[in-house]
């Protein structure tokens, strides 16, 4: 049986029926997905990674206790899953890391953020994992601000400006940040049995259309109870967004480092770029958020 | 990956036995400045369990690992380190020298050039355990005796870093001591007797050479009272919250007036083996 699924405005035809993207009609798709053996490594592999490895046409992804997957021209993945390995577990990497291939293959640059709409451009919320991300993110959706994305923000040229395509209406939240926000773990599924981190849907309060970039917040905490919003300037710019990309290796390896240098130096050109710090201290996120939406809807 | 080649040292210690006050000393040998080195800007070595390396060289993100799929693939981690490094790279670590559920080494042999395993009197780690990471006394008694001691585990909320494995203090010591590689032990209690013989032993071990006056400058600009003074002035990033400071004292004897006789005979106790291995008894 196959699944018509709709993620970074691209159809998937699908055998596994992944829970966080919408359902779609039959008929035309741009990617397909299907059961299948992965092969143990590439011929002709140009680049060999942690636990990847890639040529001109494939992408080799493996993960010993979930699945291997190949990815062929941004077009076919195979998956291979483990024994045991839960359909939710397998959606988990092909919704990051697999999805960041094929957004790749195809000419797209996955830029490591969650991202907001503000008016009819976005703002991108950016940072290493564990920095608050979406945390944060969930703080502006609360207030009625609509989501594009919570982990990979999509980004191509369009008419001359850098724009953000909207990934799929979920986000990935951990225990501490439901019991924060008062979200009921009941109605949220584990991404993974043994993590409790959750899907979240976004749908009642996702944007579906892609925006410019007006600004990219970078965000990082400190072990201390003060908060500040720097700009940043210049050439900096350019190092710290390269910092950012969605899995920095994998540019190099599927052989995109033109592409990349390409739209990360016109995003330079076009956006504002902060550096946010928060605090900690759980004492003062309401205050940071605060802060936080003063300083990004200014 | 191109072939690999060894040139990974393992700053090696249980937490608060002086690793940092090695590394800030090796950030000033290495400075090519006249000024000392900001605490908070150490750019010549890194933490074995930093989530930021992890997530630059892998292809999945650490958050949507367990624990122990993330030491699955710390081996190739560290080699992807080192292939991404010309020079010498330190890398902090408190993790035990052990092994993933694959039975593979945590820290592969192919790029180690060498360990340094710093060790301090556990008397005097106890205290400066507790303020670090806000215990009793008692509790990090226990904590340094139990064979499953670890730092940033969590399946509830994202760890600032990924696990690190300590075992026991003794055990700690062990499987560091039994090291292949080449091996300097430094106790923190001669750091701090003898600073320059100390010191020169390091940095000798390391380049088997030392500049005489680099040396000296790097040993006064990492001597306590300096990160102390800076830290009060500018803060310090790796201080824990709910720690009042991260350098605290910096003695070798304040454990006689901070634990009690039995606290004291209780870790005795607990490690008399190593410590007499270490001439702590």
């Amino acid at each position: 049986m196959n699944y018509y699924l709709k993620a970074f405005d691209l159809v998937i035809k699908s055998e596994f029926p992944f829970q966080a993207i919408s359902y779609l009609e039959k008929g035309f798709f741009d990617v397909e997905v299907v059961k299948g053996a992965c092969p143990i490594s590439l011929e002709k592999s140009i680049y060999q990674g942690v636990n990847f490895e890639a040529n001109e046409h494939a992408f080799l992804l493996k993960i010993p206790t979930v699945a291997n997957f190949l990815i062929q021209e941004g077009k076919k993945v195979f998956i291979e899953p483990v024994e045991g390995a839960e359909n939710r577990e397998i959606e988990l990497f092909f919704l990051g890391s697999v999805m960041a291939v094929i957004l790749l293959q195809r000419d797209i640059l996955p830029f490591h953020g969650s991202a907001f709409q503000k008016g009819d451009k976005c703002i991108i919320i950016s940072g290493k994992s564990g920095a608050g991300k979406s945390t944060l993110l969930h703080h502006f959706v609360k207030q009625g601000y609509k989501a594009l994305t919570d982990d990979v923000a999509a980004l191509s040229v369009h008419e001359d400006k850098i724009v953000l395509t909207p990934s799929y209406p979920s986000s990935k939240i951990w225990n501490d940040i439901m019991e924060l926000y008062e979200y009921d773990e009941k109605d949220n599924l584990q991404v993974r049995p043994s993590i409790r981190k959750y899907r979240y849907s976004l749908e009642k309060s996702f944007c579906y259309q892609s925006l410019p970039v007006e600004a990219i917040y970078i965000l990082s905490e400190h072990n201390d109870t003060t908060f500040s919003c720097t700009e940043e300037k210049g050439i900096n710019k350019f190092s710290i967004l390269q910092k950012n990309i969605y899995r920095p290796f994998f540019p190099k390896a599927l052989k995109k480092e033109k592409l990349t240098f390409s739209i990360l130096n016109r995003l330079a050109q076009q956006i504002s770029l902060f550096r946010i710090i928060r605090s900690s201290s759980i004492k003062q996120h309401e205050a940071f958020n605060r802060f936080a939406q003063e300083t990004m809807l200014k | 990956m191109s072939s690999l080649k060894k040139n990974i040292v393992w700053l090696a210690s249980y937490p608060k036995s002086g690793n940092t006050w090695v590394r800030i000393f090796l950030a000033n040998y290495l400075n090519k400045t006249e000024q000392a080195v900001d605490v908070n800007n150490i750019t010549v070595s890194t933490i074995s369990s930093a989530r930021r390396d992890f997530d630059t060289f892998s292809g999945v993100l650490s958050s949507d690992l367990t624990a122990d799929e993330i030491d699955l693939f710390r081996p190739d981690i560290y080699k992807n380190i080192s292939n991404n490094e010309e020079n010498i790279v330190f890398i902090k670590t408190h993790d035990a020298n052990h092994k993933n559920i694959n039975n593979i080494p945590l820290f592969p042999e192919e790029v180690t050039l060498a360990v340094v395993h710093i060790v301090r009197n556990p008397l005097s780690v106890v205290p400066s355990y507790a303020n670090h990471f806000s215990l009793s006394i008692d509790e990090t008694i226990k904590a340094l005796n139990n064979k499953e001691n670890k730092l940033s585990y969590s399946v509830k909320k994202l760890t600032k870093q990924i696990r690190q494995q300590l075992f026991s203090w003794s055990e700690h010591y062990k499987t560091w001591s039994q090291t292949k590689a080449p091996y300097l032990l430094i106790r923190y209690e001669d750091l701090k007797a003898n600073p320059y013989e100390t010191f020169k032993r390091l940095i000798l071990f390391i380049y088997k050479e030392v500049d005489e006056e680099k040396l000296k400058k790097a040993i006064a600009f990492s001597d306590f009272k300096q990160l102390k003074s800076q830290e009060k002035k500018s803060s310090f990033k790796e201080k824990p919250i709910k720690a009042k400071s991260f350098f605290r004292k910096g003695t070798v004897n304040a454990w006689k007036e901070e634990l009690t006789e039995k606290q004291v005979q209780q870790i005795i106790k607990d490690h008399k083996k190593v410590m007499r291995d270490l001439n702590y008894l």
